[in-house]
């Protein structure tokens, strides 16, 4: 399988990933201090602490690395799959269900690792120049910077499942435009969600449960699917 | 099927919906040998080639490629097969050279190396130029390149020499010669061009309307209609008689 990921990522061209997760990480960061800083201009309380700072500028990462883990999908899957390259593709001796889990792999550890990075490093600039030159009058503390890592964790699994779906809804389809849409709609819906309810621990293992039966069943139906797909 | 077969078709069906595109095909295809596959725009010809090659599947019928049924040893087979089907798909943003890696790497094997085959194709010098940048010509010696490079035991082209040049066509002649006299590869191929069938094939089949219509050694088709492919494949699509 690790011989698939490593040929998945020469075929690939993952510049404009890199490009798009860096702009969302500058994003991110520009995001998390104009939130501080109008909250203390405009004296908006709700938004004058850490948790809640963090919690805006979480949503924010999930809307962008849904549909950024979603646009992947699209264009790294259901346009191989509905394009001319297909032929070339089904011509390797290799399990057709071992190439599509590979090509599922690498989209996930892309988005996992770049939503780390862009969100922990927002994070923790943010934090570092909050201890020398702070906007907000809350305490930063390392169990609020644990649960926020916490929170990005179990965000990440729910974006998995997001990006899974949308690429079912599209690969069904074979519309591109219809994988990123429903990755738009389902990441608002969670991003709504989960702003409210991440400090419930039932409401998390349930976000958790909910993703993971959805990755399992999408991918079941998925690889259902390519094992029988034709190159008409 | 005997140790001497490469290809045996039987009864091969495929309908695209209601419509029945194969009806009932047989083909027979000797080890070693250069099979000519002849038919008009839309007879069937890259159906039966996708068929062969695992990339349909046929409603009913069987098909066994090397003693493999394509059905049930798919992935083993693959790597047994060089095909080029339709218009050749390559990665745009790589070069000739690591396109030809990558392939490798699916398949494998070592093959006969990335520089030797470009040599073989007529691509000498091109192996760091991006594919984007690859005439049409060019993308079929490449796609050519693709199919020869893993030492397949069958090779299976649809249309080869569209787009090459009169010199292409010449070396890819030679080349097919040489690997069926030389190495022993089987080579089903399609072409419109009659006079690449006539120069190059052991054995011809007709196709029409989903049918073979006939399977006749190349030597007895001259023999019958002094020397000429031609006559043999118009009167045989006029209704004329079988060898």
């Amino acid at each position: 399988m690790i011989k698939l990921m490593k040929l998945e990522l020469q075929r690939i061209n993952l510049r404009p990933y890199y490009i798009s997760s860096a702009v969302f990480g500058i994003i991110l960061l520009a995001f998390t201090y104009f939130a501080a800083y109008t909250a203390q201009v405009q004296q908006e309380t709700q938004f004058m602490t850490y948790a809640n700072i963090f919690r805006l500028t979480s949503v924010i990462s999930i809307i962008l690395f849904g549909v950024l883990s979603a646009t992947m999908y699209a264009k790294l899957i259901t346009e191989e799959y509905s394009g001319k390259r297909l032929a070339l593709l089904f011509s390797y001796p290799v399990s057709r269900k071992k190439i599509f889990i590979a090509k599922v792999l690498v989209v996930f550890f892309f988005i996992f690792i770049s939503m780390l990075l862009c969100t922990g490093i927002s994070m923790i600039v943010f934090s570092l120049t909050e201890s020398f030159a702070p906007i907000v009058t809350d305490t930063m503390s390392v169990h609020l910077l644990a649960e926020e890592f916490k929170m990005t964790a179990v965000s990440i699994t729910a974006i998995s499942a997001i990006g899974l779906l949308s690429l079912g809804f599209g690969f069904i389809k074979k519309s591109i435009p219809m994988t990123i849409i429903s990755a738009f709609v389902l990441s608002g819906i969670y991003g709504n969600v989960s702003v409210g309810a991440f400090e419930d621990p039932v409401i998390t293992c349930l976000i958790l449960g909910i993703s993971l039966a959805s990755i399992i069943v999408i991918l079941l139906i998925l690889l259902n699917i390519i094992n029988h797909m034709e190159v008409e | 099927m005997n140790s001497q077969t490469a290809i045996q078709v039987n009864h091969l069906v495929k309908s695209f919906g209601a419509n029945q595109v194969i009806k009932g095909c047989d083909m027979c295809v000797k080890q070693g040998s250069i099979y000519g596959f002849l038919g008009a725009n839309g007879a069937g010809k890259t159906t039966v080639f996708k068929l062969l090659t695992g990339l349909l599947t046929p409603d009913s019928g069987s098909i066994s490629i090397l003693g493999y049924n394509i059905l049930k040893d798919r992935d083993k087979l693959l790597s047994k097969i060089g095909s080029l089907i339709e218009a050749p798909t390559f990665y745009e943003h790589l070069s000739a050279k690591r396109n030809l890696e990558i392939h490798l790497a699916y398949m494998g094997v070592s093959g006969i190396g990335v520089e030797k085959v470009l040599q073989l194709v007529g691509l000498p010098e091109t192996g760091e130029k991006e594919v984007s940048k690859f005439s049409l010509g060019m993308r079929q010696r490449l796609g050519l390149a693709r199919a020869l490079l893993h030492q397949p035991q069958v090779l299976i082209l649809d249309e080869p020499v569209n787009g090459l040049d009169p010199m292409g066509i010449r070396k890819m002649r030679e080349l097919f010669l040489s690997l069926s006299g030389e190495s022993g590869v089987t080579i089903l191929f399609s072409s419109h061009i009659l006079s690449e069938i006539e120069h190059v094939a052991d054995k011809v089949g007709v196709i029409a309307d989903g049918r073979i219509l006939c399977e006749s050694d190349l030597s007895q088709i001259k023999s019958e209609y002094n020397g000429s492919l031609e006559d043999y494949f118009f009167n045989l699509m006029s209704g004329g008689k079988e060898l």
